[in-house]
């Protein structure tokens, strides 16, 4: 049960890191809630109400841990969006759709990859391919590869253990290499 | 080795997961077979690609919506704490409860029927313990009839090198404590150790919050002054050298949390507070160095102070600190305070040094070998002794 606000007053020291996790980690929420949810409206929401259950527990999770329980919180939350607009088994199909929605083809393929990367088509090819994978593989994908969380991170983040993590990840590498390949000039 | 298994360990490779000994192996792999190869020069490219993404920032208002929100008094999100939990799994958590609340009520029954001793411990009169001091100073304590002195062993804490601490001797302590009868306070020594209780490693978040406290005390302290100054049944003199020696303190503990703010990133939640701060620092300054009166100082410079500065007493909750950058610069800036500024040191925290680390006529520096030492600062470790002052007089 939530204590009422008049009560509740956490340690000014906790406070500080409170807003220094705001400072740090509210960005980055949003945008891990934003590639789980494809919606940046609901995904500030989501870090909103993240930031919100934190600051509740603020006297039960160590500063240490504040950001995968942030990122525990903004996948719980992210998931149970994707089961109430019953998106889940669209996702499901998602693979199928590989050949109906090639990338927007990149005109520049001599450049380097992070030339690349600066144009906008290339940055929604990319928004587009992690988009496309599925939502297990996407999780380990955008924790690791993106928001470069060390897999122990990752593992508490998903409630999984560290192997499936790395096994996740290989996955999703290996289906992102293959989705952005028309954008990458080895 | 395998291409499948090479290409596995690859991508544990891209996050420097493998051991050198595994990582040259897969890596000689890689070299020897063109599409493992190939593979490996892609895993790097779209790594590249994903780091590149620009990152999506969250709106102006963002801030103001989550602190709203908390004003609101909103609770927890429904979708995460809220979950629907089924019948039988309320019917099986009861059964288990229930059970658990009876096992340990027998247990507890068992043990208090043998436990027929009082619960005191026995006094520590092993040897003297070597009391190292704030102020700089060393000496052989006994126990029995010396000032309270706390061992961190005692305690399973040893912060640094083990060294029992003087409390006593560092001015931090309520004035009622000297009033404990001896037996009190060895029951309090080995029960209630406030100093570890408080025990903190320094950082800037640690230094900041401790001034913000200590101003807000000498705020209170000063305006309780001011009353009294006011009051012709109270020794005028009196209060007037109490609101002097508040205004001083608060002087100093103003212009470290603006040292603060301009080199370690402190900023304040509520606007206001800045201005109040720098107009009470120039304020206190002219106090300090205009040739008057006390008491013409009091009421030209400490008293507008006193009465437009009020935000000065809730510091302590409007302030923030943007994120470290470099933990060498906030180490070096700690330790700048604590030997450039030990008067004011003194005044927040109680060091938990070692006798190594003591240096002629200073406190303790604090020189570890890799990291900031421990401090205990002085708020809470006088809100401690508080709550165990009251713990003894309620038994």
């Amino acid at each position: 049960m939530a204590q009422s606000n008049n009560d509740y007053q956490p340690d000014p020291i906790t406070m500080v890191a409170y807003h220094r996790a705001l400072a740090e980690h509210a960005d980055s929420l949003k945008a891990y809630a934003s590639r789980l949810l494809g919606d940046p409206i609901a995904a500030e929401d989501v870090a909103q109400d993240a930031f919100l259950a934190l600051y509740r527990h603020l006297n039960q999770v160590p500063s240490a841990a504040f950001r995968p329980w942030l990122f525990r919180v903004a996948r719980n939350l992210c998931l149970d969006q994707l089961r109430r607009r019953k998106f889940k088994m669209s996702l499901f199909r998602d693979l199928q759709k590989d050949e109906d929605q090639p990338f927007t083809p990149v005109d520049n393929h001599n450049s380097q990859p992070d030339e690349i990367a600066e144009t906008r088509e290339a940055q929604e090819a990319i928004e587009q391919a992690i988009s496309e994978l599925p939502t297990k593989f996407r999780e380990a994908f955008l924790l690791c590869e993106v928001e470069g969380m060390s897999y122990e991170d990752a593992a508490a983040v998903m409630g999984c253990p560290v192997k499936t993590v790395s096994t996740r990840l290989f996955r999703a590498r290996q289906r992102f290499t293959s989705l952005v390949s028309r954008l990458i000039k080895v | 080795m395998n291409c499948t298994t090479c290409r596995y360990e690859l991508s544990q490779c891209l996050d420097g997961r493998l051991p050198s000994g595994r990582r040259t192996e897969v890596m000689n792999h890689a070299e020897s077979c063109a599409t493992c190869g190939s593979f490996w020069l892609e895993l790097q490219a779209a790594q590249k690609l994903s780091l590149s993404l620009q990152q999506s920032e969250v709106s102006p208002n963002f801030r103001e919506g989550l602190w709203d929100r908390i004003h609101a008094g909103e609770g927890t999100p429904s979708a995460v704490f809220h979950e629907q939990v089924p019948m039988w799994s309320k019917v099986r958590y009861t059964l288990t409860g229930a059970a658990a609340a009876a096992a340990l009520l027998i247990g507890v029954t068992f043990l208090m029927k043998d436990d027929v001793a009082p619960n005191t411990a026995a006094p520590n009169t092993a040897a003297p313990n070597t009391v190292a001091s704030n102020d700089g100073t060393t000496s052989n304590n006994t126990n029995s009839n010396g000032p309270v002195a706390i061992d961190p062993d005692a305690n399973g804490f040893a912060p640094s090198g083990g060294q029992a601490v003087d409390l006593a001797s560092n001015g931090g302590y309520s004035p009622n404590h000297g009033t404990l009868e001896p037996r009190r306070r060895n029951q309090f020594q080995l029960s209630s150790p406030p100093l570890m209780a408080a025990a903190k490693r320094l950082s800037t978040e640690v230094l900041a919050v401790e001034t913000a406290r200590q101003l807000e005390q000498r705020y209170a302290t000063a305006a309780v002054g001011l009353r009294m100054m006011h009051n012709p049944a109270n020794n005028r003199a009196h209060a007037v050298t109490q609101v002097i020696e508040s205004a001083d303190e608060m002087r100093d503990f103003i212009e470290v949390l603006l040292d603060l703010r301009d080199t370690q990133g402190l900023f304040f939640t509520d606007a206001g507070i800045d201005a109040d701060l720098q107009f009470a620092v120039k304020m206190l300054e002219q106090a300090g160095t205009m040739k008057t009166s006390s008491e013409q100082a009091v009421e030209m410079f400490i008293e507008p102070v006193l009465s437009k500065s009020n935000r000065l007493a809730h510091v302590s909750r409007s302030i923030s600190l943007k994120p470290t950058t470099n933990i060498y610069t906030e180490r070096s800036y700690l330790q700048r305070v604590n030997t450039m500024r030990p008067e004011v040191f003194r005044k927040l925290f109680v060091v938990l040094g070692s006798p190594d680390q003591m240096r002629p006529g200073a406190v303790f520096l604090l020189e570890g070998d890799c990291e900031m030492g421990w401090v205990a600062p002085i708020s809470e470790i006088n809100a401690h002794m508080q709550r165990i002052e009251i713990d003894l007089r309620t038994k």
